[in-house]
């Protein structure tokens, strides 16, 4: 299945084409996957304070994916 | 007295004189901070019913103990007045330069009554204060206003001062400092205008003496170490200040699009972080020692994005992309930038601005204002007419006339309360309370109307800072709701700024526990706080503004906002949600020792050592 993938905030800088943002990534991953076995495979820090939205709402590490479904993650920093 | 000076410079404008007060240690420990002084001399002196416009009514500077002491982000200060917007109390934070040269002048507060026959400013200098003239600089921007006292008094000086709409009495206009800094919200500019006040002007460098600056120096040291770790790291703050917001709230359905009718807009990435860095940043700027420095100085060039939106200046931080931008449809980078530096010049908040701006562009595309009535066609979208009726509004020419009055008297007029985003009259932050229900219940109950700077839920409830609570969940939001007013008061008082301090100075995974921020403060006057009696000293200082509040004639019904919270949210993540404000607004009161009037129970006041002020 495929989930799209959205790096935000100073995770942005993280990926090969920080212009893929606001778009995303699609990326193959296997059925059944969790947001924590994604996260994994993500350049985020490991251990980092990240926040997760799948669909836009907020998702615990054990949340399973889905086809199709859109996840974004950011450093929790906060502020605005 | 340490951290704080224990002095108060006393102006009045009427007689033209200024004169020093003092105040004890036991008075700034019981009335503890910037908001703690600032509200007992406004209780103590002022009727609450004055017209907050008149001679009678009083405005405070207030810096905090923490402010021009090594604590990180000491550097801010607080106006404190009743609010020419709300009706209710106003205080209004800024940073900068300015509010650690104000406190190096000798004094922690200054406080002014009554209106001035003439424009003056007022210049301190160590502890010698003066009334001058400042017939010259009235009719003048923000920083023409700056620049030319500095040229005269020394760069050494520092300046807050109004603008145009201040001076026209705008309520919806700002105190800005160091040029680019404002203290923006409330009204807080007219109050100032209308005691002929143009400029204060703070030259200093009288530090207050700490209790134990070592022992201050060595918690500075680890808050300040975890700080910069992060930055190492890459912070989303220092990388973008708050312009990485945009990403964030839009993907969560909270982003307020075309007047908060939607939460998520399409242009959302023309409007956000990368956008402003890649083409409009020169590079980072910070308030004064500043670590984490997360301001944004700027450039428009005309020659690329077209001379109209061309300028210079600082932003626009997320609430600033949010008002002026999503709400209004413009996913125009560079006019939201130049709008934002329009309002810094003519002295305006860019929150209360931009949605004014986004109801009558609400109004004007489902007809129920025409070109006839605005004097332009005026839809969503328009970045020229964003430009030409920020302008209208500073001077209150033309259809400026209706907007300087805020989106609620605006809306109230043609019948449509709907379309103004308000609680108590003053226009919602850039986040919408359908899809983060603490975000509702802090607009609604907030001492000064809506406002995020009064106690951010987002932080937990989106941002996900310390323990991420559901936004969409009501459970607990009450009791989240008045630890965040009470921490926030806390701030405020102290004279830190929320951006470092809420992460660095505070035990975020246990429950927003003011551990470290209490020690500084310790550190700093000598008190003995613990963070429990820390919180005690903030939610005392947030009890007397609501009795400040209450004598003014605000009621439970007050504690209310904009109805179309009520509606349920059409589209995106949080579809079909709705704002139930009934849901909260009891068990708040509950949870602060209130009645269900909303009125602080005897026992309350007693509790806290202030009934006298009943």
């Amino acid at each position: 299945m495929r989930v799209t993938v959205r790096l935000l905030g100073s995770y942005r800088t993280l990926l090969a084409d920080p212009d893929a943002g606001p778009d995303g990534i699609s990326l193959a991953v296997p059925e059944g996957a969790t947001v924590a076995e994604l996260l994994a495979g993500l350049p985020v820090p490991a251990g980092g304070a990240h926040t997760a939205f799948v669909n836009g709402r907020h998702a615990e590490r054990d949340q399973r994916l889905r086809d199709g479904d859109e996840m974004s993650v950011f450093p929790a920093v906060g502020g605005g | 007295m340490k951290g704080w000076h224990g002095r108060t410079l006393r102006v009045d404008l009427t007689a033209g004189t200024t004169r020093e007060e003092t105040f004890t240690k036991q008075v700034a420990h019981k009335f503890f901070g910037a908001r703690g002084l600032a509200i007992k001399i406004l209780l103590d002196e002022m009727d609450p019913r004055a017209d907050p416009l008149s001679p009678e009514s009083i405005l405070v500077m207030a810096t905090g103990p923490l402010t021009a002491t090594p604590a990180p982000t000491g550097n801010r200060y607080m106006i404190v007045c009743k609010s020419p917007l709300t009706g209710a109390i106003a205080y209004s934070n800024s940073g900068g330069v300015f509010p650690t040269m104000l406190k190096r002048t000798g004094y922690d507060l200054v406080a002014f009554t009554g209106k001035s026959q003439r424009p003056v400013y007022l210049f301190i200098d160590e502890r010698r204060a003066e009334l001058r003239d400042a017939s010259r600089l009235w009719g003048l921007e923000t920083q023409e206003t700056d620049d030319l006292l500095r040229a005269e008094i020394g760069d050494d000086a520092r300046v807050a001062c109004i603008g145009p709409a201040g001076e026209n009495l705008v309520p919806i206009a700002a105190i800005m400092n160091d040029k680019h800094r404002a203290a923006a919200r409330s009204g807080v500019g007219a109050v100032m205008g209308s005691k002929n006040l143009k400029a204060v002007v703070v030259r200093g460098a009288l530090k207050p003496s700490l209790h134990d600056e070592g022992a201050l120096r060595d918690v500075v040291r680890i808050a300040v170490g975890e700080l910069s770790a992060a930055i190492k790291k890459g912070h989303a703050m220092r990388i973008y200040g708050t312009s990485y917001v945009p990403d964030v709230t839009n993907a969560a359905g909270v982003f307020p699009t075309y007047n908060f009718q939607y939460g998520q807009f399409e242009g959302a990435g023309r409007i956000n972080g990368p956008t402003l860095s890649e083409h409009f940043l020169i590079r980072n700027g910070g308030c004064y020692a500043c670590p984490l420095a997360c301001a944004r100085i700027t450039e428009v060039k005309g020659e690329i994005w077209g001379e109209q939106f061309a300028g210079k200046g600082e932003g626009p931080e997320y609430e600033t992309i949010g008002s002026l931008g999503s709400a209004c449809g413009i996913d125009n980078m560079a006019a939201v930038t130049k709008a934002n530096y329009l309002c810094n010049e003519l002295g305006l908040d860019t929150i209360s601005m931009g949605l004014t701006v986004a109801c009558a562009m609400e109004m004007y595309s489902k007809g129920i204002l025409t070109e006839e009535t605005i004097g332009r066609a005026l839809p969503f979208g328009d970045a020229e007419g964003l430009l030409e009726v920020i302008r209208l509004t500073a001077h209150r020419r033309g259809f400026g006339e209706e907007l300087a009055q805020g989106s609620w008297r605006l809306a109230q007029r043609y019948g449509h309360p709907e379309m103004s985003l308000t609680a108590k009259k003053q226009e919602f932050p850039a986040y919408d309370a359908r899809g983060l229900k603490g975000m509702g219940l802090l607009y609604a109950t907030s001492n000064k109307g809506a406002s995020h700077m009064a106690g951010d839920t987002a932080y937990t409830e989106l941002f996900g800072v310390g323990r991420k609570l559901d936004g969409l969940a009501y459970e607990g939001k009450a009791e989240l709701v008045c630890h965040f007013q009470d921490v926030f008061t806390l701030m405020d008082s102290a004279g830190v700024c929320v951006f470092v301090a809420l992460r660095y100075t505070l035990d975020t995974e246990n429950g927003y526990t003011p551990t470290r921020l209490t020690e500084l403060i310790n550190h700093a006057t000598g008190a003995r706080y613990t963070p429990r009696t820390m919180m005690r000293a903030a939610e005392r200082v947030y009890n007397l503004e609501r009795l400040f509040l209450l004598k003014a004639g605000l009621t439970r019904a007050d504690d209310t906002l904009s109805p179309r919270m009520a509606e349920p949210m059409p589209a995106g993540p949080v579809q079909g949600e709705a704002f139930e404000l009934a849901r909260l607004l009891d068990d708040y009161y509950v949870a602060r020792g209130w009645d269900a009037n909303g009125v602080p129970t005897p026992q309350k006041l007693k509790e806290l050592g202030i009934e006298v002020y009943a």
